[in-house]
């Protein structure tokens, strides 16, 4: 079949979606400021180290609404869209955990590692400023044998 | 409220596929996961900043619990349901689009832009000032004096510029974001206006929705964030 | 050895030149800066990119010149130190990133689809003038103090020096949206517009190598993107996070660069492996043996790839758990490098060899890159890399991956579609000279390299002592031949589009559905959608026209 005639109107032209009661939406944007009030309110309260969790589950919780009803991810029939995004999230962790685990782990083996070196309080020198040269003319010296 | 469509209005223009398209589903799906690609590349972009707030709040534990406390936790929860309002605001506009209530959709699309102005107004307006003011700004700009003076217990922790360096280049990547928007949406209402978006025709509608919700997503994380955890 | 003769008369109505293909469809400049046909597209890239790869070897002759001899030869300590900053950055950012996927992939990923064009042609375009922009910004910081600081940034020297930083990072910045907007383009592409009958493994080899690299740049891209403007605005606003003398970490400033950048060198390299299965399937005229596993193995690379970077940081001051971890997890992206390479030597074992000249460069780069890749393992095993990282063991090792890996292969892709995208044939004699002279020229470089890195020679310096002479010596002597090269190249590549013989639609008698449409194609690639009913390399039994290889 040939593709470069013109194309008349007809219904493959046009999209024919039903969309979502309103009443969904509406009760989305209810829960969404109700889980607003609450995450503020909670925050007068502490939980020690779990101020952190609770946060982040109220914020978790507010996203997937947002996520699946606002931008309908659960009645999205490509669910390639849902793998997508749970791909960037993931190689977001990627990103994160090593990273943070290597700033744990700085001092494991040699303590003096991790050690924050007191340096003079430096200016930060404007731009224009001449900086410091690595000394030039420096002779490469080869690694030594042992 | 009933869900029937109404009809297609007279003055609408109807809408032809591309011609690299065999129809308007497979442009509109290939549209959307196109979008959905490029809001992995944002949750990757904004993501990292997120890892340096990780790190910094980690080893500036203290830091950080004491310099939130300067953040007005009014505004920033008033500006969250701003956000959030937009955020369904445009979600029914996009509705009104898919049933033919083209009105409905552009006072919708309106009140978005309107609501997200107001953002930016409170943000810069009523927020970013007193910052300006006590000096509790990114490190070169860091003015100790006016700060230690305003709030005394910032004296005693140990490089609260970092806190404020976070948060301005953090909720400032948003606002460029939210202004992007802002830009976007107001072409996307002089298309409405020429009566682009009905029934048939909706994409770039949903497509913009998406980038605006996104943008409402990384403020659900970054208010609680800065904000509230202490 | 075969040699190509001319054409002989059209076979095929299709080997007609056709009298309206893509080129003069429409006319005028205008036509081509806001066409948005994805051939035009592709070759407006191909000559950016190819001014890139020029300006980029500019600088690395004048590097190798100032390494010629001892002491300072032509250039100054901070005028050597931009140098080299501008040939990796330039090369990187501006060739090795774009190149395959941008002025090959953009061209024929459609048509080997059996599609029209891309799945958002318009975005297509953009990426193009944001590349342009991006170039720009690039070009801008070398007048404007250029940058000293090595292609990677490190901190606290970026944040210090007075060279062009900002405008350097910002250049990468937009370069990078270029990047992300060609890999969702081709992503989205792959997924939705393949011809009826293409399952997806039914398509040829170099989408499965471009949807992985397109994967990359999607994930890996925007990480960069963050991490340059972090640097932006650590220089203007003095933010604080990357500068040890304001409370920051640099080894932090590392893992943001690196988290990209190692994905990044996969986004150089794979493309390369789908020209390189092309070209093997092409010119033994086989399917490449295991194409599931060689398929799969592109998707394998680019997974494992994101989480091997801290083999960068053994010795910047990372854990040395974590240094640990990343060495071993480095390992195993062997595994799938190496499917590929026993595949496609398999592939060559009893095929119907023709070393036409896009099959000299495969060979010679089956060749190169085991070499780059196997000199990879000793840089990624934690104990002999704390001896050879920063010398030109490392530089030798990438050398050997990007230039006589991805280079090559894009060279090989390069004539092997010249005769589509131009419909000329070039002078196929000099074309096997030329590819004789690059090998020679790439190996005493580079091969001198690997000797220069475990004697010591420390990587980024201007000056050595005389006992290196001989060696610096004679790989500046190399990169000259190589040079010497290049300019071959250029000649007959040009010669062709003058008075090349006309090619026809499948002078190499390939398989794949780019060569079932006329050279030049048509702008809309193919007058019927065809309908795919087999895998990608079945090639006729009555074999290749014998007077296209006659001895």
């Amino acid at each position: 079949m040939a593709h470069n005639e013109s194309h008349a109107h007809g219904p493959s032209q046009e999209l024919h979606h039903e969309p979502l009661p309103t009443r969904v939406y509406v009760g989305v944007f209810v829960a969404l400021l109700f889980l607003t009030f609450v995450t503020v309110w909670i925050a007068g309260f502490d939980f020690g180290s779990f101020n952190m969790v609770v946060a982040m589950a109220v914020a978790v919780t507010k996203a997937s609404l947002v996520v699946l009803y606002f931008m309908n991810l659960k009645h999205d029939h490509d669910r390639l869209n849902g793998f997508v995004f749970a791909l960037g999230l993931f190689f977001l962790v990627v990103f994160i955990a090593p990273t943070m685990w290597d700033a744990f782990t700085r001092d494991a083996v040699d303590p003096d590692r991790a050690r924050t070196v007191e340096l003079q309080p430096q200016q930060v020198p404007a731009a224009g400023a001449p900086a410091q040269q690595p000394a030039a003319g420096q002779p490469a010296t080869p690694n030594p044998q042992q | 409220m009933s869900t029937t469509t109404a009809p297609i209005p007279a003055e609408v223009k109807r809408h032809t596929v591309g011609h690299h398209f065999n129809n308007a589903e497979q442009e509109f799906s290939a549209a959307k996961l196109g979008f959905w690609i490029f809001l992995c590349t944002e949750v990757l972009m904004f993501g990292g900043l997120f890892v340096g707030f990780i790190y910094f709040r980690t080893f500036l534990a203290e830091t950080f619990l004491v310099a939130h406390r300067t953040l007005s936790i009014p505004i920033g929860t008033v500006n969250t349901v701003v956000l959030i309002t937009s955020s369904f605001t445009m979600a029914m506009a996009i509705r009104s689009a898919m049933v033919n209530k083209l009105g409905q959709m552009k006072m919708f699309l309106w009140a978005t832009f309107l609501l997200a102005g107001a953002f930016m107004a409170i943000k810069l307006g009523i927020e970013w000032p007193p910052k300006f003011e006590h000096g509790t700004l990114p490190a070169k700009f860091f003015n100790a004096e006016h700060a230690f003076e305003a709030y005394p217990f910032l004296a005693s922790v140990e490089s609260p510029h970092i806190f404020y360096s976070l948060y301005f280049v953090m909720t400032g990547m948003h606002g460029i974001h939210i202004l992007i928007g802002m830009g976007l949406l107001l072409w996307i209402i002089k298309r409405a206006y020429a009566g682009e978006f009905y029934s048939g025709f909706f994409t770039p509608l949903e497509i913009f929705g998406l980038y605006w919700h996104f943008v409402d997503l990384i403020w659900i994380f970054l208010f609680p964030l800065f904000y509230l955890v202490g | 050895m075969s040699t190509t003769t001319a054409t002989p008369a059209p076979a095929t109505e299709m080997d007609r030149w056709p009298e309206k293909h893509y080129w003069n469809a429409t006319k005028g400049l205008k036509s081509w800066l806001f066409t948005v046909d994805h051939k035009r597209i592709g070759m407006m890239y191909l000559i950016s990119i190819l001014t890139a790869f020029f300006l980029g070897g500019v600088f690395a002759i004048l590097v190798r010149t100032e390494l010629l001899t001892p002491g300072e030869t032509i250039v100054g300590a901070k005028t050597y130190n931009q140098l080299f900053t501008l040939h990796g950055a330039v090369m990187v950012f501006l060739f090795l990133v774009p190149s395959i996927p941008a002025a090959i992939g953009n061209f024929v990923l459609p048509m080997q689809l059996g599609a029209k064009d891309v799945a958002f042609p318009k975005l297509n375009l953009l990426s193009l003038w944001v590349y342009w922009l991006g170039s720009a910004f690039a070009i801008y910081s070398l007048f404007a103090g250029a940058v000293d600081t090595g292609w990677t940034f490190y901190t606290p020297y970026s944040l210090q020096t007075d060279t062009a930083v900002v405008s350097m990072v910002f250049a990468a910045f937009i370069l990078g949206f270029s990047s992300i907007l060609t890999g969702l383009n081709f992503i989205v592409s792959i997924h939705k517009l393949r011809a009826p009958g293409m399952t997806w493994f039914r398509m040829p080899l170099l989408l499965w190598a471009l949807y992985a690299t397109s994967v990359i740049q999607l994930l890996a891209t925007p990480v960069l993107a963050i991490t340059l403007l972090l640097i932006a605005a650590e220089r203007i606003f003095g933010v604080g996070i990357f500068d040890p003398a304001l409370g920051g970490d640099p080894v932090l400033y590392q893992h943001f660069f690196w988290f990209y950048s190692h994905p990044a060198v996969y986004i150089m390299v794979v493309p390369a492996f789908g020209v390189i299965s092309e070209l093997v399937a092409t010119f033994t005229r086989r399917p490449i043996f295991g194409y599931r596993f060689v398929a799969l193995s592109s998707l394998a690379i680019a997974f494992i790839g994101f989480f091997v970077w801290g083999h960068h940081m053994f010795v910047a001051g990372q854990s040395e758990y974590a240094g640990m971890v990343f060495s071993f997890l480095s390992f195993f992206i062997a595994i799938p490098t190496a499917v590929k390479i026993f595949n496609w030597t398999a592939t060559l074992f009893k095929g119907s060899n023709w070393l036409a000249s896009p099959m000299i460069y495969a060979i010679i780069f089956l060749v190169q890159f085991t070499i780059g890749g196997l000199t990879g393992l000793f840089l990624g095993a934690l104990s002999t890399d704390v001896h050879f990282h920063d010398t030109y063991f490392v530089v030798a090792h990438f050398h050997y991956v990007m230039m006589g890996g991805t280079v090559f292969a894009f060279i090989g892709g390069l004539h092997y579609w010249w005769p589509k995208m131009t419909g000329r044939m070039y002078n196929e004699k000099l074309a096997k000279v030329a590819a004789l002279i690059l090998a020679v020229g790439f190996n005493m470089t580079f091969f001198t390299q690997f000797i220069l890195g475990t004697r010591g020679m420390p990587r980024r310096y201007y000056n050595y002592l005389p006992e290196y002479g001989f060696l610096h010596g004679f790989s500046s002597i190399g990169s000259y031949i190589l040079a010497a090269g290049f300019v071959l190249i250029a000649f007959y590549l040009v010669q062709s589009l003058i008075s090349g013989a006309k090619a026809g639609a499948n002078p190499w008698g390939a398989s794949t559905l780019e060569w079932k449409t006329p050279s030049p194609p048509p702008t809309e690639n193919f007058p019927d959608t065809p309908h795919v009913q087999t895998g990608p390399y079945v090639y006729a039994e009555e074999g290749l026209d014998a007077s296209r290889r006659a001895a």
